[in-house]
């Protein structure tokens, strides 16, 4: 498909959900740095020179400076900027003895909010590193492969031909009911409220780092442990016990914890050849919170069956339907929806876990989530693994920092004991 | 359904873990383990619900030695013994 890179792009429910995201944190004390997501690329000095040639390209950059707009259409559209804008930064190179010491600052470092993508070259003696940040904006959605399939021109990237989501009003409806009938459920159980921070409250954050090679070894220890491919609810159960220790410190009532979720796009018609949908994200879930309070042996054993019994009734399938009928719903219909569900756990913890094959495509060498969050959302994990596992968790002013210093530690030692 | 040649499961198999991990089936390898064919532990919960779909086989429940998740194809001879049993 050969579309004039200037015609407006459709856009899926994830991008509309995120712009709205995006719009309720500019009120946030990170508001320039807008969640977004850190890509370390290996790279070469000619490959740098080539992308340097790609970026002066006025079309791409008009794309990404572009923005998300509706206005009385169905659904939204990406509209390319009209003039050229700097919507990609590709700044001057730093030189540094070891990239690690500075990869925090570069995690951490606000994007511009006219920019939607910053890519920092880092030489090392040892290597060339691209420091690229993505704005969610970009990168979730379909917008991401728009972009990256335009940033590819001639490239290497093989990105298969990208069709776009077509209405199918029949199953759109049959999702909607089904979720209607699945939250109506959830509605009905006490869920544990944990409190909508203060908006000018800042992230406090903890990145935590494991090889590729002590990766390998932790998911053998805990696959011979737990049994097969235990390893996320394994690390799903640890954080939730957790939390559910601070919960109670903290004498938090309800009956249940709710896991919310991303949405996985994998297998989704319409979006054949993606890349950046090879993430199965943890469905909205509720877990008695007695399940949290045994031992961890047996509560990765409750976490694995509920899961099992989710997906055998297909609650992952509804929620990628109902993701795509949420590009038809306008802001002020998404407003009540996001208000009234602070106050349970739905929309206030983010557990993703993303498992990409994006290193076949790019070199990526590891993969970031930045540690802020949208407002409303007092706690966030985020689970990446790519070349290595990296987890970063966040909180907004709903512990003390004792007892977050306390969680953290407690979390890290345990990691540390299963890899001895 | 106690006919089904372990290459059918096989064949079954390998589309299902295509449409899982979302690669080409021809890049889906039964002699590799399930690792290395890109299911992880959440894709790994779906093919379970797949098999248990398909053929009725509970693993979760009834147990799986790592000796029958060596690779795919150790996968398919398991459910072939399973159901022929």
């Amino acid at each position: 498909m050969n579309r004039p890179s200037l015609q407006p792009i459709p856009l899926s429910g994830i991008d509309w959900m995120i712009s709205y995201v995006s719009r309720k944190s500019r009120c946030l004390p990170e508001r320039s740095n807008f969640f977004s997501i850190v890509l370390e690329l290996a790279c070469n000095t000619t490959a740098l020179e080539q992308l340097r040639h790609t970026l002066d390209q006025e079309d791409l950059q008009k794309l990404a400076g572009g923005r998300v707009k509706r206005g009385l259409q169905w659904y939204p559209k990406w509209y390319p900027a009209e003039h050229n804008t700097a919507g990609i930064r590709l700044e001057d190179e730093i030189p540094c003895q070891d990239w690690e010491a500075i990869r925090d600052i570069m995690l951490t470092r606000p994007l511009p909010s006219a920019c939607t993508v910053r890519i920092t070259p880092v030489r090392t003696p040892q290597k060339l590193i691209l420091a690229c940040s993505f704005s969610h904006l970009l990168f979730d959605g379909i917008g991401a492969e728009e972009f990256l399939r335009k940033a590819a021109g001639n490239g290497d990237f093989h990105l298969a031909e990208l069709q776009y989501p077509t209405t199918d009003w029949q199953t759109i409806r049959q999702a909607g009911v089904k979720m209607g009938n699945y939250m109506k459920e959830i509605n009905q159980k006490s869920i544990c409220r944990i409190p909508t921070p203060r908006k000018e409250t800042a992230v406090r954050y903890h990145i935590l780092r494991i090889s590729a090679e002590k990766l390998t070894l932790l998911q053998k220890k805990i696959d011979q442990k737990y049994g097969p491919f235990s390893f996320s609810i394994w690390l799903l159960a640890l954080l939730l016990q957790g939390m559910e220790k601070q919960f109670r410190k903290q004498e938090l009532p309800g009956e249940y914890i709710m896991i919310p979720m991303s949405v996985d796009l994998r297998n989704k018609r319409g979006l054949n050849g993606s890349i950046f949908f090879n993430q199965w994200s943890l469905m909205p879930l509720t877990v008695p919170r007695t399940v949290l309070q045994r031992t961890l042996t047996e509560t990765v054993q409750s976490l694995r069956a509920l899961y099992m019994t989710a997906l055998a009734e297909r609650v992952p399938e509804m929620f990628r339907d109902a993701a795509e009928a949420m590009r038809y719903i306008p802001y002020f219909g998404i407003d009540p929806v996001v208000r009234r569900h602070p106050g349970q756990t739905l929309g206030t913890m983010m557990f993703s876990y993303l498992n990409s094959n994006v290193s076949d495509i790019f070199n990526a060498q590891n993969f970031y989530h930045c540690p802020v969050m949208p407002a409303g959302c007092p706690l966030g994990f985020f689970v990446n693994n790519c070349n290595g596992l990296n987890l970063t968790i966040s909180e907004r002013g709903i512990f003390r920092s004792d007892d977050y210093t306390q969680f953290v530690n407690l979390f890290n030692r345990t990691l540390e004991e299963e890899l001895q | 359904m106690s006919n089904i040649t372990e290459q059918e499961i096989l064949q079954k198999l390998c589309a299902e873990i295509a449409l899982i991990t979302r690669r080409p089936i021809e890049n889906i390898c039964p002699d590799a383990p399930l690792g290395e064919n890109g299911i992880d532990s959440m894709s790994f919960l779906e093919l379970l619900i797949f098999i248990k779909k398909e053929w009725s086989i509970d693993f979760l429940s009834e147990g799986l030695s790592p000796s029958f998740l060596k690779d795919v194809n150790a996968l398919a001879e398991r459910i072939r013994e399973v159901l022929h049993s």
